[in-house]
């Protein structure tokens, strides 16, 4: 029996004198499953995958990662941790605008202080593994959606992290680049065992993961196969 | 775990290279300010050397001894108006320790004449110790000595101007005949060429000879052994003070003054007069290159203002660094490295432009202007320091974003 690679310990979490946007949160995730979180808007799902991604902190709860304590990090400390263990994939793609696909792919790898001579071969061996080969040298603003998510999925293998956090993937994206990207994130998660968890509000994004979680009003409402019944939970 | 130095110094290359007119536009305030801080230093420091030239070619550790005013039937001449320096005082003041030559001086205007060329002229008498005390030595020919001015030999030692308004560029004056107050003298010397006095006078348009025969000759006066004014050179700068004394109380004894009565004389301190000036160019100096400081430190308040700009800009840049693993330090010294390499930059190109433009500006006003170790020097670390001062800020306040914060801003 191995070890979960997320446990999340009863994570409270506000803003301010709001309500609480997270309430006694628990989650658990073994190595290897994909899954889905699901949610209304303000239902807390966004800040739950923020404290996930060591982005932001839990008020009260633990949340180890790969067995680490998360809860008591320096900036540094989590910055190492993200760059290690976890790999980001966004919405809005968010890559560096002036520089090249290679660069963008390379950036988590100089972060690291890997020499040129490791990052350059990797960097292009990853975005020949994504169908991006002619592609090394073009900016951002030359790529569709598509191909600039595809470079952001890339980047988020460089270091080669356990764990692929995927926030809204297809959202900027038309049905045929969506259903290529899916398609990526799928293989990822089957063919080399990554951890993926994936933020969508989208029911036929949904039902390609495993595993589906519910938000509502900061707590988990529904945590267990995809079925119909969990969608409209 | 953290970036290479390597690649942040490229980092912040890359991203001040595609912000091209902006960075160069930064840069031109610390251009501009590290150019004229050298430049008014340059100028400043061409106007000081000009001065201790010009004193310095009056003659070090000097004394002038002029005579002093008289009353006579209730009317007070000017300064020097009164005969009452003699050869003997001279004679008498060489004897005081601490001096080393003393000279004195009749003189006056005349015409000479030089075949067909006359020319209007000071002209000077005095002993050899005049050219040793005002450090002039002869460009050609020689100068007179003791024995010129025991016998009263009709010999002159002439000044370049006078030579050339004589003789030309072509004939050389030595061993020639001209006519002074039309009496015959022999050209036995030319002096080297000293320019201009700090009044603004030729001190090339001049001729020396010895005081007795300007004395029996060319200047006849009432007063035989009368001198117009005295030379006196002292060993050093450091004995000028109770030298001054010293031969205060000779002159006063041999002219039998009384204790209430004033002096007949007055004893100028040529290098007090020197220092004050120099202290007043240095002060104008140091004016003008606080002025130009202000400018640097413009400058660099337009670079913290680009630079917060630039953070601002990048905010989402930095979230997503942070988001995958870039450090505080990492972030930090990239904006750090960015505004140095502006300032450091911006010094350069300021220093090469400074330091042209005194070299043109010294020589359009043949100024012997300097750009001198200590304001390259000084350029350089200022402008490096003010990359760091005001670039700090701006890299701490991007180092500092939360990246959930950065990775939100649109």
């Amino acid at each position: 029996m191995s070890q979960p690679i997320i446990q999340v310990d009863r994570v409270d979490k506000s803003y301010g004198a709001m309500a609480p946007v997270l309430r006694q949160v628990s989650l658990t995730v073994m190595p290897g499953e994909f899954l889905a979180i699901m949610g209304p808007s303000g239902s807390g799902k966004s800040t739950f995958m923020n404290i996930l991604g060591c982005l932001d902190r839990a008020d009260r709860g633990h949340y180890y990662l790969g067995g680490e304590d998360t809860t008591d990090l320096t900036p540094d400390r989590a910055a190492d941790l993200r760059n290690r263990m976890l790999g980001f994939v966004f919405q809005g793609f968010n890559l560096l605008q002036r520089r090249s696909a290679l660069d963008n792919v390379a950036l988590p790898m100089i972060c690291a202080g890997l020499p040129r001579s490791h990052w350059e071969p990797r960097a292009r061996e990853l975005l020949d593994q994504v169908g991006l080969s002619a592609k090394y040298g073009s900016r951002p603003n030359q790529l569709s959606g598509g191909q600039q998510q595809r470079v952001a999925i890339a980047r988020s293998l460089a270091m080669e992290p356990p764990v692929i956090l995927a926030d809204e993937p297809t959202g900027n994206l038309d049905s045929v680049s969506s259903t290529d990207i899916m398609r990526i994130i799928r293989s990822l998660n089957a063919d080399r065992g990554i951890t993926t968890i994936l933020v969508t509000h989208e029911p036929d994004i949904a039902v390609q993961a495993k595993r589906l979680v519910k938000f509502k009003d900061g707590r988990i409402v529904y945590d267990g196969p995809v079925t119909d019944a969990g969608m409209s939970a | 775990m953290s970036m290479r130095n390597s690649a942040i110094l490229g980092e912040a290359l890359i991203s001040m290279r595609s912000t091209g007119l902006r960075t160069f536009l930064t840069m031109l305030g610390i251009i501009i300010g590290v150019g004229s801080v050298v430049l008014m230093l340059a100028i400043g420091r061409g106007v000081e050397i000009s001065v201790r030239e010009s004193i310095a070619s009056q003659g070090a550790n000097l004394f002038i001894i002029v005579p002093g005013a008289t009353t006579s039937s209730g009317i007070r001449s000017g300064s020097g108006g009164a005969a009452t320096l003699t050869v003997g005082d001279a004679e008498e003041l060489a004897k005081v320790p601490g001096v080393t030559a003393v000279a004195p001086n009749v003189g006056g205007a005349g015409q000479v004449v030089y075949e067909g060329e006359n020319w209007s002229t000071s002209i000077t008498g005095t002993t050899p110790g005049f050219f040793q005390i005002r450090g002039w030595t002869a460009s050609a020919g020689e100068i007179f000595d003791e024995g010129a001015v025991r016998a009263a030999a009709p010999v002159a030692v002439i000044g370049s101007t006078v030579a050339e308004s004589l003789f030309g560029a072509d004939e050389d004056p030595v061993g020639r005949m001209i006519r002074i107050r039309n009496i015959p003298f022999q050209v036995i010397g030319v002096l080297e060429k000293k320019g201009q006095s700090l009044q603004g006078q030729d001190q090339d348009d001049t001729i020396i000879v010895p005081l007795t025969t300007a004395q029996r000759r060319l200047f006849g006066s009432p007063f035989p052994g009368a001198v117009r004014i005295i030379f006196v050179q002292a060993e050093s700068e450091d004995v000028m003070k109770a030298l001054e004394e010293q031969m205060r109380e000779v002159l006063r004894t041999r002219h039998r003054l009384g204790e209430e009565q004033d002096d007949d004389f007055t004893i100028r301190d040529l290098t007090a007069i020197g220092q004050t000036i120099e202290q007043s160019t240095q002060a104008v100096s140091l004016l003008l290159g606080a002025i130009a400081a202000i400018s640097l430190v413009v400058g660099g308040i337009g670079i913290m203002n680009i630079m917060l700009v630039s953070v601002t800009e990048r905010t989402r840049e930095i979230g997503v660094r942070k988001a995958i693993g870039a450090r505080e330090r990492d972030i930090l010294l990239q904006f750090l490295i960015e505004s140095v390499i502006l300032s450091l930059g911006g010094g350069l190109i300021g220093l090469l432009l400074g330091g042209g433009l005194s070299m043109l500006i010294g020589s359009l006003l043949s100024l012997p202007t300097e750009v001198s170790l200590f304001s390259v020097t000084l350029s350089f670390v200022v402008a490096a320091g003010i990359g760091v001062f005001f670039g700090y800020y701006p890299a701490r306040q991007a180092a500092r974003l939360q990246p959930i914060e950065a990775l939100r801003y649109q």
